[in-house]
C-alpha cells in the first residue's frame, strides 16, 4: 500500500513536468553504480539530455538498486542505470539501452579491498573468519563475484566470514573498510577507480588485494513499455556524448569514455553466476 | 606580630590582603560554580545523547544492520582520529560483545568488550553481574574515563544491547582549567589594578593616624608649646581623636604655663626672702635715723636751712624705706597725699645723675594742690622712669619729664632720646606679674609695672628711633571712703599712723 502510494507520488510529480511542448519529462533513475553524490553533474546531464531530446529530462536518485528496479518494473521511472545483476534478474521486463564505456570496453571487474594497514592479505582466503562488507544482495561485483569466489574455492560463505554486512552503496564498502569495521569488502573496480582519480583520499587508506574477471558494464536500461522512439532518441543522444565537447566533458566527469549499444550477451556471465548462486 | 606593624603598613596591607581574599574567594566560588555546572552539562549532554543513539539503533539491531548503526554512532566528530582520548561510542549485542562501535580497530565487531582494551576489564565484569540495565554514569570503573551505560530495548521492552558512551574524563579536567582561566586571568587583570589602589588607598586611610600618631609621639618629650595642635576637619572617629587629642595639648600647654608661673612665683618668693632679711637689715638703721631726724625737729627747733635739709633727708629715707617696700611687692612704709614737694624731690635726686651723664632735664610739673594719691609709689614710679631715661639717653641730649593732672588722672609722662626698644621686648617690658629672671636689669621697669598695676592705672610705652616715650596714667580715686584700691584704701598690717598696708593678700589675681 504505502509503495503504491509512493509510486503515484513520484508519478504525479513526473507528470508535473510536462515540456512546453506537452511532453512529459524523462525521468532517470541512478543507483549507486555511479557516485550519486554528484548533484551538479547530474544536473549537467540532464539539461545536456533534455536540449537534445527537446524535453524534461530529470535524474532520479535512489538509495538501492533494489528501488530503482522495482521503479522501473512499475513505471515510475524510464530510464534506470542499474547493476548487471537486477538487469538479468529481469532483463524479461527491462529494455537494455546502452552499456557504458570504461576505458574504452563495456567491461568492469569486483575489487576486493583490505584497509591499507593490512599488508597480510594477499586474497578472499585471507579473510577468513573475518567482517566483511557487501554492497547489496542485488550487486553483481559486491556481492554475487565474492560468493561465486568463494564457491570456486570451496567454501561456504555463509560460515566463511565471521560477520558480514550489506553497506547499501560502493563508496561505503570503501569507508567500512577504511574505518576498520569491516577486514574486506567487495565492491565495484570502475567506482574505486573514479574515486582514486577524482578523491583519492577516500580510497587512501584502503587497499586493492585482487581484480576479479571483466562483467559486463553495469547497463542502462529502459522500462519495457517505454516507447520506441524515446529508446532511439535517448540511445542516440548517449551515443553521440563522445563525439560532443559538451558530451565528452559530462563523460569525463563520469569517468567514461562513451556509451555502446549492449549486448545481453555482455551479462552472461553475470547470470551464468547467479545460477549458480541460487542453483548452489 | 602583626599587631607589632605599623599603620603606615598595616592599614594597606590589611587593605591588599581583604581585595585579594575576597578575589581569591570570589574565583574559587566561580570556578567551582563554572566546573560543576559543566560537569552537570557533560553529564546532561551525555545522557541526552546515549538516549538519542540508543533509540535510533534499535531498530539497526532488530535488522542486524552492522553498517546503519556504525553510521548512526559515526556522527560528525566521532571516530575521526584513532586516538585513545576521543569520545567512544560501542554498541553491544545482548551478549555484551561488540557489535559495533565508532572506533572498529580498537573494539573490532564481535568481539568482546576487552579483548584489545584493557581498560574496560571492570566495565566488563559488572556489565555481566551487577549492571541492572538502567541508564548510568560510571565514574570510575574505566580508569581516566566517564562511562554512561544506556540499553538498547526493542519495542516490547526485552534488552536487545547496549550503548556506551564513553569520555574522557580530562575532558572534564580540562573544562576546569578552561573555566579557570577564563576567571583567573580577568581577575589577575584586575588585581593588577586594584592592588596598587588598594594599597594607596590603606595609605591614605592611615595618614591621619600616623599625622596623629606623630603628634601624641611628642606628647611628654617636647614641651607643649611647641607641639601642633592637630588640624583634621573629618567628622569621623579620627576626628573626634584628633579634636580631643588638641584638647589635651591645650591642657598641657596651661598646665606648663601654671607650672612655669609656679616657678617663677617660687624664685620670686626666695627673692622675696632674701629682699625681707636685706630690708629688715636696712629698715632697722633707716627707722632710727628717721626717728632721729623726727626727734630733731620736733625738740631741737632747727633753723630753716637745717630745717629744709632735714625734711629733705626725711623725704629720701622714706623714699628709701618704700623702695625696699616695692621690692617686696609691699607699701610698708607709710604713704601721704602727693605733693608738688614731692615732685621736686624726684627732680632733685635724679638733678645730680642727669648732670653726671651730661643729659639735660626738662621739667614741668604742675599740681595745682595735693592730691589724694599715695605718694611714695608715685614718687617710685616717677623716679624709676627717670632713672631709666637718663640711663638710656646719649650724652649732651634732654629728658622730658612731664606730670599733670588730667580728667582720667594723673599723667605721668617720661621722654628720652635713647636707643629705641627692641619690639620684641615692649610686650615683656613690664612683665606682667611676673619677674624675668633673664632680665634683670629691667628690675625698675618691672617696679614701675607692678606699682601702676597696683594703683590701678595704665602705663603704655612708645619707642622708636630717637624718641622713646613711657606714659603713666594713675586715675584719681573717686571717694575717700568705700571700696578703694588697696593703695587709695590700705588694708593689712596696721602701721603706726593708723593706716593699712597692702599685703600679699590684695594682690591682683
Amino acid at each position: 500500500m504505502k509503495r503504491r502510494a509512493f509510486l503515484t507520488l513520484l508519478l504525479t510529480g513526473a507528470a508535473a513536468r510536462v515540456a512546453a511542448n506537452g511532453r512529459p519529462a524523462l525521468r532517470i533513475g541512478l543507483t549507486p553504480v555511479t557516485l550519486v553524490e554528484s548533484p551538479r553533474l547530474h544536473a549537467d546531464w540532464a539539461a545536456y539530455m533534455s536540449g537534445r531530446l527537446h524535453r524534461p529530462v530529470e535524474f532520479v536518485v535512489r538509495q538501492t538498486y533494489h528501488e530503482v528496479t522495482q521503479l522501473l518494473l512499475a513505471e515510475g521511472l524510464d530510464i534506470g542505470w542499474i547493476c548487471g545483476l537486477p538487469y538479468v534478474r529481469n532483463k524479461r521486463h527491462l529494455r537494455l539501452l546502452a552499456t557504458p564505456l570504461y576505458e574504452g570496453k563495456p567491461l568492469y571487474r569486483s575489487y576486493l579491498i583490505v584497509p591499507a594497514a593490512d599488508r597480510k592479505t594477499t586474497s578472499l582466503a585471507d579473510l577468513k573468519g573475518g567482517v566483511f562488507a557487501y554492497v547489496s544482495p542485488d550487486s553483481n561485483s559486491g556481492w554475487l563475484v565474492p560468493q561465486i569466489e568463494l564457491r570456486r574455492m570451496g567454501l561456504d560463505a555463509k560460515r566463511f566470514f565471521r560477520k558480514t554486512f550489506f553497506a547499501g552503496d560502493h563508496r561505503d564498502v570503501v569507508d567500512a573498510v577504511a574505518s576498520g569495521l569491516a577486514d574486506g569488502g567487495a565492491m565495484d573496480g570502475y567506482i574505486w577507480e573514479t574515486l582514486r582519480r577524482f578523491r583519492p583520499e577516500a580510497v587512501r587508506n584502503t587497499r586493492v588485494v585482487a581484480k576479479s574477471a571483466e562483467y559486463g558494464f553495469p547497463p542502462i536500461v529502459a522500462r519495457a513499455s517505454l516507447p520506441a522512439d524515446d529508446v532511439v532518441a535517448v540511445r542516440r543522444v548517449l551515443h553521440e556524448m563522445s563525439a560532443d565537447p559538451q558530451g565528452m566533458a559530462l563523460l569525463d566527469a563520469l569517468n567514461l569514455t562513451g556509451f555502446a549499444a549492449g549486448s545481453p550477451r555482455l551479462y552472461q556471465g553475470i547470470e551464468d553466476n547467479l545460477h549458480l548462486v541460487i542453483g548452489g | 606580630m602583626f599587631s607589632n606593624f605599623s599603620f603606615r603598613y598595616k592599614a594597606p596591607f590589611s587593605l591588599a590582603a581583604a581585595i585579594l581574599l575576597t578575589a581569591a574567594a570570589v574565583s574559587g566560588w566561580l570556578t567551582v560554580q563554572d566546573f560543576q555546572d559543566n560537569r552537570d552539562n557533560v553529564r546532561e549532554q551525555a545522557a541526552r545523547l546515549g538516549a538519542t543513539l540508543a533509540y535510533s539503533i534499535r531498530h539497526t539491531l532488530v535488522h542486524d544492520d552492522v553498517w546503519q548503526t556504525y553510521q548512526i554512532i559515526r556522527s560528525p566528530g566521532m571516530g575521526k582520529s584513532d586516538q585513545a582520548d576521543d569520545e567512544e561510542l560501542l554498541v553491544l549485542d545482548a551478549a555484551n560483545r561488540i557489535y559495533c562501535s565508532s572506533h572498529p580497530r580498537r573494539f573490532p565487531v564481535q568481539s568482546a568488550l576487552a579483548t584489545d582494551d584493557a581498560r574496560y576489564g571492570h566495565l566488563q565484569q559488572y556489565l555481566a553481574r551487577s549492571w541492572p540495565g538502567d541508564t548510568r554514569f560510571l565514574d570510575d570503573l574505566v580508569p581516566g574515563r566517564l562511562v554512561l551505560l544506556a540499553p538498547v530495548n526493542a519495542e516490547a521492552g526485552s534488552r536487545i544491547g547496549t550503548l556506551i558512551l564513553s569520555r574522557p574524563a580530562q575532558t572534564l579536567t580540562q573544562r576546569f582549567r578552561d573555566s579557570a582561566m577564563h576567571v583567573l586571568l580577568p581577575t589577575a587583570l584586575l588585581m593588577a589594578i586594584m592592588l596598587p589602589a588598594g594599597w594607596l588607598w590603606g595609605r591614605r586611610l592611615a595618614a591621619p593616624i600616623r599625622y596623629l600618631a606623630g603628634i601624641v609621639e611628642r606628647v611628654g618629650r617636647d614641651p607643649a608649646a611647641e607641639i601642633e595642635i592637630p588640624q583634621l576637619t573629618q567628622q569621623d572617629e579620627v576626628g573626634l581623636l584628633a579634636r580631643r587629642c588638641g584638647d589635651m595639648i591645650q591642657q598641657l600647654r596651661v598646665k606648663e604655663a601654671l607650672e612655669k608661673q609656679l616657678l617663677a612665683s617660687e624664685r620670686l618668693n626666695a627673692i622675696g626672702l632674701v629682699s625681707s632679711g636685706i630690708a629688715h637689715e636696712i629698715n632697722n638703721p633707716l627707722g632710727g635715723m628717721l626717728n632721729a631726724i623726727d626727734t630733731h625737729l620736733r625738740f631741737r627747733s632747727p633753723d630753716g636751712a637745717a630745717k629744709k635739709t632735714l625734711a629733705f633727708l626725711q623725704r629720701g629715707l622714706h623714699q628709701i624705706q618704700a623702695a625696699m617696700a616695692a621690692l617686696l611687692m609691699e607699701v610698708r612704709a607709710e604713704s601721704h597725699d602727693l605733693s608738688l614737694e614731692d615732685l621736686e624731690d624726684i627732680r632733685l635726686l635724679v638733678g645730680h645723675q642727669a648732670e653726671d651723664k651730661g643729659v639735660s632735664l626738662a621739667w614741668r610739673a604742675e599740681l595745682p594742690r595735693p592730691l589724694s594719691l599715695p605718694a611714695v609709689p608715685i614718687r617710685q614710679i616717677m623716679l624709676n622712669l627717670l632713672l631709666n631715661a637718663i640711663k638710656a639717653a646719649p650724652s649732651g641730649s634732654v629728658v622730658n619729664a612731664r606730670v599733670e593732672l588730667m580728667p582720667d588722672g594723673l599723667v605721668v609722662t617720661v621722654a628720652n632720646h635713647g636707643e629705641p626698644i627692641p619690639r620684641d621686648c615692649l610686650d615683656r617690658l613690664f612683665g606682667g606679674k611676673d619677674l624675668n629672671p633673664e632680665q634683670p636689669g629691667r628690675l625698675g621697669l618691672w617696679v614701675v609695672g607692678q606699682l601702676t598695676r597696683r594703683l590701678k592705672g595704665e602705663i603704655s610705652v612708645e619707642s622708636m628711633p630717637g624718641n622713646t616715650t613711657f606714659t603713666v596714667t594713675i586715675p584719681l580715686p573717686a571717694a575717700k571712703t568705700g571700696d578703694g584700691d588697696a593703695l587709695h584704701q590700705p588694708r593689712g598690717g596696721i602701721t603706726d599712723a593708723g593706716r593699712r598696708h597692702p599685703t600679699e593678700s590684695d594682690e591682683e589675681p
